[in-house]
């Protein structure tokens, strides 16, 4: 379904469109290095600050099969090194002047093999924040491509954009590579001017925004009263309540889609009608859940002979829509009845004056763990007063035993809000600094 | 007449840093103020990150009025407040010309 013409439109990136032949003279600049010369024999860690480098070189990788592994523009050249050596790379590129490192092996390491076939390598952010290596090889890819375009055959004659990291798995899978596939020319946006984002999808009406929650927050507040976004992808399955509802107020239609770096997309909905509904499972994948809400399971995904347990919770339906209900180490068990962060988050949210909630849990002596939130609203909020808010609207368990209103959610240095790492914070310091901590 | 503007007429980047030091203090408490000057840099001495700056301009266009013109790009060409403080002023300029 690529474009037959080698110099017809592939893709853009922000104004500047790019055909298979900009990608291939980008591509042989490469190539040319003798370090480089063959893919197949290489995995290479890249940190490019040009995004339209970044694809060419991972479009060059994937179809002669070299292994590669994505750095976020912007990571300060020793952490990317770091990065790159802590996940067994033979060659460092960084910056945009393309001249590889070849990098030493671990000392007393066996040599190394880089796998047939090549593979794309991910740095999972996990709850801790510490990032684990998870490398997934192009044909795995592509079956996966494969069934997420025939699942998802609602954005057939969408256009793309990409509003999100295409050095991650979600932006480069299922954005720019699936566009490809279907004949489209997907769209990324790096522009963070938001006039500029609106104005994108302004001049391109059958649009498909994939963007983070936070983003589509900051453009649903710029959004002009007569423009309204046409479809939206979200991910990830921790979408509060009110800002999906306002995302359909003004949008055309809202997916979801859900998945984890091992496997990539595993479910995805055409119809989100609550929060937690990421639906119908991808077929190539069999994938094992909870009977009911009040049953809900670990999420455990195969494929082939590999198994992944998510970490998640969750239940799959009468009509085989699968339902996320909360990462397994933000679960708080309250004496003995499970309390979902979302669920305390999504009832805190309806307050006129609150604007952000993360529930999260503490040790208690007496029942095991308790409630404690955490959020940013407009003004001082008398805690006492929300506290009877709150036993007014939820059951008892699910009442937050301690509040803290602070300005800012704290968040991990990848900018992801933790609940492990808001117990953890609390755990070190049980009285909250204001201001002066150094940074 | 716009406060950004002196009387006559010509543009002061001033008052339009005094406002983004304003919105970062009132909307990003994470941002390092201390190292607030017109040659700060955003991300190495403020600490603000892509999602960071995009709030501040957000906040700066729908409370200040100070608003970044369409074709405007925003990315690494932006490096400190003194750059961020042109775009506004630009946007300025677009609005009342």
């Amino acid at each position: 379904m690529l474009p037959t013409n080698t110099t017809d439109t592939l893709f853009v990136i922000n104004d500047t469109h790019y055909s298979r032949d900009d990608c291939q003279r980008a591509a042989d600049r490469f190539l040319s290095l003798p370090e480089l010369a063959t893919p197949e024999n290489t995995r290479i860690a890249v940190c490019f600050q040009d995004t339209f480098l970044w694809l060419a070189l991972c479009l060059a990788w994937r179809e002669r099969g070299g292994s590669v592994l994505p750095i976020h523009p912007g990571t300060p050249k020793s952490a990317a090194r770091e990065l790159a050596l802590r996940t067994d790379c033979t060659h460092f590129l960084y910056g945009d002047s393309g001249q590889p490192e070849a990098l030493p092996r671990p000392e007393g390491n066996t040599p190394r093999t880089v796998a047939a076939g090549g593979e794309l390598i991910q740095l999972s952010s996990g709850t801790t924040g510490t990032p684990k290596p998870i490398s997934r090889s192009w044909r795995d890819i592509d079956r996966e491509l494969a069934t997420y375009i025939r699942t998802f055959s609602a954005a057939d004659e969408l256009t793309p954009v990409i509003a999100c990291p295409v050095t991650h798995s979600y932006g480069l899978i299922c954005g720019f590579f699936a566009g490809l596939e279907r004949g489209v020319v997907p769209r990324i946006v790096t522009n963070l001017n938001p006039r500029f984002i609106l104005d994108q999808l302004r001049s391109h009406p059958r649009s498909l925004l994939y963007a983070s929650p936070t983003l589509l927050s900051l453009l649903l507040r710029m959004l002009p009263d007569e423009q309204t976004l046409h479809r939206v992808m979200v991910s990830g399955a921790s979408l509060p309540m009110p800002l999906l509802e306002q995302l359909k107020a003004r949008s055309g239609g809202v997916f979801q889609q859900y998945g984890c770096s091992e496997t990539g997309c595993i479910a995805i909905a055409c119809h989100v009608a609550e929060a937690g509904m990421v639906g119908t499972p991808l077929e190539h994948l069999d994938v094992v859940a909870g009977e009911s809400a009040d049953k809900p399971a670990e999420i455990c995904v195969s494929s082939g002979e590999r198994m992944t347990r998510t970490r998640d919770l969750g239940y799959m339906d009468d009509h085989g829509c699968l339902h996320f209900i909360a990462r397994m180490d933000d679960t708080i068990n309250v004496a003995g009845i499970n309390v979902y962060p979302a669920d305390v988050e999504n009832v805190v949210l309806q307050h006129p004056e609150i604007r952000e909630a993360v529930a999260w849990k503490q040790p208690d002596a007496y029942a095991g763990e308790r409630v404690f939130l955490t959020f940013v609203a407009g003004h001082e909020i008398d805690t006492e007063a929300l506290r009877r808010w709150c036993r007014e609207r939820l059951s008892p368990h699910q009442v937050p035993a301690a509040m803290e209103q602070v300005e800012e959610i704290p968040r991990l240095a990848n900018g992801k809000i933790s609940r492990r790492y808001l117990s953890e914070r609390y755990g070190l310091s049980t009285h909250r600094h204001h201001k002066e901590t150094p940074a | 007449m716009s406060k950004y503007r002196d009387s006559g007429g010509r543009q002061t980047l001033a008052p339009i840093t005094e406002t983004i030091r304003v919105a970062l203090q009132r909307h990003l408490p994470a941002a390092r103020l201390d190292n607030f000057s017109t040659h700060a840099r955003l991300n190495a001495d403020l600490g603000l990150d892509s999602i960071m700056l995009m709030e501040l301009l957000v906040s700066l266009e729908l409370e200040n009025g100070l608003s970044i013109s369409e074709d405007a790009f925003i990315g690494e060409n932006l490096e400190t407040v003194r750059d961020l403080a042109r775009l506004l002023a630009e946007g300025q300029h677009e609005v009342l010309a």
